[in-house]
């Protein structure tokens, strides 16, 4: 008992060989672009397809500061990050919501999660000339794009989330005479939060999907609007930097949802096996 | 420590039986059980699993419903879960998002009373399970003994009149397992509260309890009461007493098992 409950570093000095054998996943990542611009250099330097189709990285690299320099790069970026950022904000509370609202009541569950589901599988393509008759070339319809390419995943992982909690922690919360509202805040929500982060990590994905596709069919700026440009005059090595615009907005979602996640959900990142206590059946 | 007759019944089971419905087949887990438990009592239920002394358990803190029979508690028909029940399980059941003490005063919290009213009685029972400086710590910091020490102060945090007690120690070592049950004896003593324990263990039923509730298994049914009259505070001295032993072999040959 003496013990006290001090922190998860004891776990790891306990098993100093755990220790030696870690190598941050970040260095395996990092090993990976220099594999992936060697394999482009020598494709292009090849000459496999035309330059025109595909330049070499040095030509990429090159067209950075000229496509980020540009006047009205600002304009875009921004223009594509808010529509991604409204979207997946409206898409997200209202996955969450919805998915409360199906995961308390299996006589709405049954009477609309088909349908739901259906709506999911009508691919973004064909829903953006509609939204763009009903709301236009602005931002308010690539906003409701990307709400609508990523409320899914939150509402089907909130959905299934909300029926992962402990049968046993049910039962005390039924024991205290708790109601169906108190169980689902107190011990629905908080257990399903894991699976739900699953979700906004997918979502943030399809919103910024959501949000270019639909730039692509339609808008008077945007990345999207501005890759489309590049293309139609043949200038391909600008269209890529604005690939990696997209891999770099997409990497910093995910790493700003698992910055959340582990402040959020902390006793899933913090928690860690004591070896030093004796051992919990669970 | 009311042992005669006189004292006031607390729970009544009347004729009590539960039912399930698979497939075709009926199971009954219970059949027509008559039990009852008086104040300040310490009422054990022993039997082999399938005896269904846990439905009876989940019947009388309302979290099941009996096919047949009639439950009372405190005079008033049981109908659904009570404030003035507190039930344990055989996992701690810790919500890993809440502190200790926050777990401890999740009771309340469902209540709608005032947390603040509460915090100076959490921390009072946590200090009788010698958990005072684990009040901040999740449970994912505790080991399993510690976890159900503190659920023990989240079952007494309301001061319920009656505890039910599904084998709450069954997951922890026999060490382990010993020393809780001394502490839960002590803390229903001084808390003065009814307490019915499930459990399988024939010695700790002993141990334990004023009255044991002998049951068999398929269909569950009631073999008869056995009544225990050791002294109280019960002392691990008593393990080695021949009444002690006597009591045991009682137990054993009414399950069959002598």
């Amino acid at each position: 008992m003496s013990t006290a409950a001090t922190s998860g570093a004891q776990a790891t000095l306990l098993d100093p060989q755990k220790k030696r054998r870690k190598v941050s996943p970040y260095w395996i990542t990092a090993a990976l672009f220099p594999a992936i611009l060697l394999v482009w250099f020598v494709v292009t330097q090849l000459e496999v397809l035309h330059p025109i189709l595909l330049p070499g990285p040095e030509a990429v690299l090159t067209s950075i500061p000229r496509v980020l320099g540009s006047e009205t790069f600002g304009i875009h970026a921004s223009r594509t990050l808010i529509e991604t950022l409204a979207g997946f904000a409206l898409g997200a509370a209202v996955g969450f919501l919805l998915g409360l609202l199906l995961g308390s009541s299996s006589v709405l569950r049954a009477a609309y999660l088909p349908a739901l589901s259906a709506l999911e599988a009508v691919p973004t393509v064909i829903i953006a000339p509609l939204i763009i008759a009903w709301f236009g070339f602005g931002i308010e319809g690539k906003a409701v794009q990307a709400a609508i390419a990523c409320f899914y995943a939150v509402f089907i992982t909130t959905l299934s989330g909300l029926s992962l909690a402990n049968a046993n922690s049910v039962s005390l919360m039924q024991s205290l005479g708790a109601s169906k509202l108190q169980t689902l805040l107190k011990l629905r929500v908080p257990s399903a939060l894991p699976v739900i982060f699953g979700g906004l990590q997918l979502g943030a994905t399809t919103a910024i999907i959501g949000a270019i596709v639909s730039e692509f069919v339609g808008a008077d700026a945007g990345l999207g609007f501005l890759l489309l440009r590049y293309r139609s005059s043949y200038d391909t090595p600008a269209a890529w930097v604005l690939i990696l615009c997209f891999l770099v907005i997409g990497v910093s979602a995910y790493l700003l949802i698992s910055f959340a996640e582990k402040r959020i959900v902390f006793w899933r990142s913090t928690a860690v096996s004591r070896p030093d206590l004796e051992k919990n059946d669970h | 420590m009311p042992k005669n007759n006189d004292s006031k019944v607390l729970v009544r089971l009347e004729g009590v039986s539960k039912k399930y419905q698979s497939g075709s087949n009926e199971i009954v887990a219970l059949s027509g059980l008559d039990l009852e438990a008086r104040e300040g009592e310490f009422l054990s239920l022993l039997g082999p699993s399938g005896c269904g002394k846990s439905t009876a358990l989940n019947i009388m803190g309302g979290l099941l419903k009996a096919s047949e029979g009639i439950i009372t508690i405190a005079g008033e028909e049981m109908t659904k879960p009570r404030r003035d029940i507190g039930m344990m399980f055989q996992q701690a059941v810790m919500f890993p998002w809440r502190t200790t003490i926050e777990n401890v005063l999740l009771p309340i919290e469902v209540f709608g009373l005032n947390k603040k009213d509460y915090v100076a009685k959490a921390e009072e029972l946590l200090e009788m399970v010698g958990m005072t400086e684990f009040a901040k710590s999740y449970p994912w910091q505790l080991s399993g003994g510690m976890q159900q020490r503190a659920a023990l102060c989240r079952v007494l945090i309301h001061h319920p009149k009656l505890l039910l007690l599904d084998e709450p120690f069954g997951a922890l070592d026999e060490f382990t397992r010993e020393t809780m049950n001394q502490e839960l004896l002590r803390l229903q003593s001084h808390s003065g509260s009814t307490a019915v324990l499930v459990t399988h263990n024939i010695s700790e039923a002993v141990f334990m309890s004023d009255r044991i509730a002998v049951m068999s298994a398929r269909p569950g049914r009631l073999i008869g009461v056995i009544d225990v009259p050791f002294e109280r505070p019960r002392k691990p001295e008593l393990y080695g007493r021949p009444e002690f032993t006597k009591l045991v072999v009682q137990a054993r040959e009414m399950l069959g098992l002598a």
